[in-house]
């Protein structure tokens, strides 16, 4: 699991627990309730530091999580660059765009692509029809990152592969009946060998 | 001689809500059900308990029970809030009555075009799907699924625009929206309710008008053949969908200001803090919907960033005056602890935990991989399923035991508090899990690579199954004072 | 371990008997990946009208096309030029001053600056000043420059011709950003080109033209995104909202003023 999603569940688990543990502990104060004496206003106390807290347990998600936004920026330079193309019900991917549909079915059906690994990888990430969500998920079904794939606009969704292997995009936006059949492979090579590659082919 | 007419008029006035509330209680006794069986199913068809289970009826009945639960919950919220207002003011009988057929109708439209036509495109047909659907629903079906909406639109605009008029037959605007505390006055007493309410209504006019966008250009786009911009589509379907369902929230959190004070003997008033809290809300509550877009990355960078403060700061005036008040409230106090009165207190529990769950998936960085995974229904099931819907049914209990007489048989219902709660939290473990494990929503098979996805179903159908005898108890409790309240 | 190592090389020799396949299309043409964001060589020019320039003086002021050719070639040069020009006034209009250059250099030892402005007075370019043809001031590197953008040449004898790939590469800040190749240029590829080499990063493309009310429209030639009509399509449900409750407000409080103001009037009659 990616760090962050990690830490986002432990956090969840955390105040689910707490918030479990505060109900109850409420929930069974009522049993012995002090008669005549009004406790409401003694509780209230509490709602100026809850609030406080609350605020800056906000504010420091914010100042986490934002600069770990996925977004590329300006002047991001990809080592490669992969081109997406969705379509009811399979992804193509290839090293030059997908402008037509028959560039799409003849790279539907055929071999993976290969990128290096540890690079940054550029997906440029686009749909032929209907909105489908382009999501990269490794061998242990871990998802790396996704974006959407919208008809009209190209997406694009920076990747770094740690290992190689083959690397499945699963289709993460409902698209029809086979939506979860849909599918794109990728292939990730050592980047000593994908050097290799290039200088047999030259 | 004027004092007797107006007490005639006030029975004549409760004696109209109260059959309007009945009989809109009975739609939820049928519709509940239904729905809730077909949540049942997809489970069911995820733990691959029928391998043979055709893909696009399960999508069909996604689609189905995703648009239902809202809806139902959302009309029911409205009954209950205007049997709950007619105390301060006179919401229309005839415009409920109107509502109410049409909701009838558009319901129908709903079910002809999942269940006959095939419609599969979720409930929020995204755009261009509804009409490329790869030939597995004909068009008609789409026809139908718009027309229908189109129906509920108009019905549910005309509804709150009802409300929304006896609120200002009352009350001016700064005043309905508690503006005057704010300012430090206290005079006119304001009920926490009409507050609640004023915002709702107000959040629901924006969501509806956004929907009446989104119809016209998707007519626009079938009578022209012209295509509209599928961003636009999104944002407009968004905002809709995400309004709609935070103000069905609110409408529990106006149930709650209104009937837990009648089992703690304690009144919960509007002051500077409430009324600060709710004015945030409706101003937050039109940018939030934003993080549904993080991952379209066109969406330009300061409406995703805008999306993350909106969605954060939103949790706040929940958390700090509602949750926060409601526990104050019972802290050693004697609670009357009825199914009634412990299903709308515990309503609250589900939406802090929801609210948790979904704070952290507004993170950007977070979303980048709990978009579209179990994680989302999971917290939306949570502060839905175990929020606002056990608040409503909470209150249904409360108005049929009132008008019924029957008392509180307190073991029963401690048992199938129990149940519920069990059954429920257990189900949603079992999406958080699989978001957790990045299993994709919407699957109705999960590849081998994902088959967590699988296990988990197969899980959930133990807790689903906890859950249904919870709540086929609290129905046959419920039913039975429902019954006597004619 | 000998075994393994053994199915390794095995496996290894799989896999490059699979790629002979796409080799051939790859010497053809440069596979764009392998060269995308590699920096090319800062060599130094001379331009048709016999200026001394170096590429990084181009590319410190704007980005740049840049296509290789020679001035005898009687194959695919001149056609190629020529849908570029076609393809680039299709998409800026007739502009005279454009942000970006289309550098033509040519890889042939032989050719003069003053054939290169033959060449590009032949293609009525003469009086463009966007348009730099110039030849390499140092002949020695041309093989090494070539070589890092992908492209070769073959001199071939029987024929007196070069035999060469019809590529043109995007160049900004002295980086590949895109190779485009084949004898014809077309709009649509060159059109993400020009947006690529503008220096800003540009989130989408329209790929789909003819769209009602889109949000957003990227203008490739100033590389800005101008807000569209579908954005404000976003607000009116906001702007309506506020309409429809301000009179409700007002008038419904209006309507029960005056009601109880009628009211009470019959209330002193009686």
């Amino acid at each position: 699991m990616a760090p962050i999603n990690a830490v986002a569940v432990a956090i969840f688990i955390f105040f689910a627990l707490l918030i479990f543990g505060v109900y109850a502990f409420f929930i069974s104060s009522t049993r012995k309730p002090a008669v005549g004496e009004d406790y409401y206003k003694s509780v209230a106390k509490l709602r100026a530091p809850f609030f406080v807290i609350l605020l800056l347990l906000l504010i420091a998600g914010l100042v986490l999580t934002l600069p770990k936004i996925p977004y590329p920026s300006k002047g991001k330079f990809p080592d490669a660059v992969v081109y997406v193309a969705g379509k009811q019900f399979n992804f193509a991917l290839d090293t030059q765009p997908i402008e037509s549909e028959e560039r799409w079915k003849e790279r539907a059906e055929a071999e993976p692509v290969q990128v290096p690994a540890g690079k940054w990888i550029e997906f440029r990430v686009t749909s032929l029809d209907v909105n489908h969500g382009f999501s990269l998920y490794d061998e242990n079904g871990k998802l790396l990152g996704q974006t959407q794939a919208m008809p009209g606009y190209v997406n694009r969704l920076f990747i770094k592969f740690d290992k190689p292997g083959f690397y499945t995009a699963y289709c993460m936006e409902l698209c029809g009946n086979s939506h979860h059949a849909m599918k794109g492979v990728i292939e990730v090579v050592e980047e000593g060998t994908f050097g290799a590659k290039i200088l047999n082919q030259q | 001689m004027a004092e007797i007419a107006i007490k005639a008029e006030a029975v004549e006035i409760e004696a109209k809500v109260k059959k309007l509330t009945l009989v809109w209680t009975g739609l939820t006794f049928i519709l509940f059900p239904i729905l809730g069986l077909l949540g049942f199913l997809m489970r069911l068809v995820q733990g691959n308990v029928f391998p043979m289970f055709p893909p696009e009826w399960f999508y069909s009945i996604l689609t189905l029970h995703g648009v239902g639960m809202v809806g139902l919950w959302f009309v029911e919220g409205m009954i209950a809030v205007i049997y709950l207002l007619s105390k301060y003011v006179k919401p229309s009988a005839g415009v409920s009555w109107f509502s109410f057929t049409f909701t009838l109708i558009g319901v129908a439209l709903i079910i002809i075009s999942t269940i006959a036509g095939k419609f599969g495109a979720g409930w929020y047909f995204l755009y261009p799907l509804p009409y490329k659907s790869a030939e597995i629903w004909p068009n008609w079906a789409t026809d139908l699924y718009l027309i229908g909406l189109g129906v509920l639109g108009i019905a549910w605009t005309v509804w709150v625009i009802d409300v929304l008029r006896a609120i200002a037959k009352k009350y001016t605007l700064n005043q309905a929206l508690a503006w005057h505390y704010l300012a430090g006055k206290t005079e006119p007493e304001l009920p926490p309710i009409i507050l609640i309410v004023t915002v709702t209504c107000i959040g629901a006019i924006t969501g509806f008008l956004a929907a009446v966008a989104l119809l016209l250009l998707f007519l626009f786009d079938r009578v022209s053949g012209t295509p509209a911009d599928p961003l636009l589509m999104k944002n407009l379907v968004f905002y809709f969908g995400h309004v709609l369902v935070n103000i069905t929230m609110y409408l529990g959190v106006a149930i709650l200001y209104e009937t837990l004070p009648q089992y703690t003997q304690k009144p919960w008033k509007t002051n500077k803090l409430v009324a600060f809290a709710w004015n945030t809300v409706l101003f937050l509550v039109l940018f939030a919907y934003f993080h549904h877009l993080y991952m379209d990355f066109v969406q330009p960078k300061a409406f995703q960033i805008i999306g993350q403060f909106a969605s954060y700061f939103i949790s706040v005036p929940a958390a700090v005056v509602t949750i926060f008040s409601a526990l104050a409230m019972i802290y050693k106090t004697k609670v009357n602890w009825t199914l009634g009165s412990s299903l709308i207190f515990l309503g609250t529990m589900g939406w802090a935990v929801g609210g948790v769950a979904a704070v952290i998936d507004s993170s950007i960085a977070v979303n980048f991989r709990f978009h579209n995974t179990l994680w989302v229904p999971a917290h939306f099931h949570t502060y839905f399923l175990m929020g606002v819907v056990l608040m409503i049914l909470g209150f249904i209990y409360h108005f049929s035991q009132l008008h019924s007489n029957i008392p509180d048989n307190s073991k029963l219902a401690k048992f199938t508090v129990w149940l519920i709660l069990i059954g429920g939290y257990g189900f949603l473990s079992m999406f958080y899990t699989g978001g957790a494990l990045f299993v994709p929503r919407r699957y109705a098979l999960y590849p081998p690579a994902l088959s967590s996805g699988t296990t988990l179903a197969q899980i959930s159908i133990v807790f689903v199954s906890i859950l249904t005898i919870g709540f086929l108890l609290y129905l046959i409790q419920t039913i039975r004072r429902w019954a006597r309240s004619f | 371990m000998g075994k393994v190592i053994l199915t390794i090389i095995a496996l290894g020799h799989i896999a490059l008997a699979q790629n002979f396949i796409s080799q051939k299309s790859d010497t053809l043409f440069p596979v764009e990946s392998k060269y995308i964001y590699k920096s090319i060589d800062d060599v130094k020019i001379i331009t048709s009208d016999n200026n001394l320039t170096s590429l990084s003086n181009l590319w410190n002021k704007k980005p740049f096309l840049l296509t290789l050719i020679f001035s005898r070639c009687a194959g695919i040069c001149s056609p190629l030029i020529s849908s570029l020009k076609f393809s680039i006034e299709k998409i800026t209009g007739n502009e005279r001053e454009k942000n970006f250059y289309i550098v033509v250099l040519s890889f042939d030892t032989a050719d003069t600056p003053e054939d290169m402005d033959a060449f590009k007075k032949d293609l009525n370019l003469s009086e463009r000043n966007d348009w730099i043809f110039g030849i390499f001031a140092d002949k020695e590197k041309i093989k090494k420059f070539t070589d890092e953008l992908g492209f070769w040449f073959n001199w071939v004898d029987s024929i007196g011709q070069y035999d060469h790939p019809g590529i043109v590469v995007g160049i900004r800040d002295g980086k590949i950003v895109r190779i485009l190749v084949g004898g014809e240029i077309t709009v649509v590829k060159l059109r993400e080109v020009i947006d690529e080499i503008k220096g800003n990063f540009v989130p989408f493309y329209e790929i789909q033209k003819n769209v009602a009310f889109r949000c957003l429209n990227y203008d490739p030639e100033t590389g800005k995104i101008k807000i569209g009509i579908g954005t404000l399509i976003m607000f009116i449900p906001a702007f309506f909202t506020f309409f429809i409750t301000f009179t409700i407000f007002i008038f419904s409080g209006k309507i029960h003023k005056q009601n109880q103001k009628s009211k009470t009037k019959q209330v002193i009659q009686k």
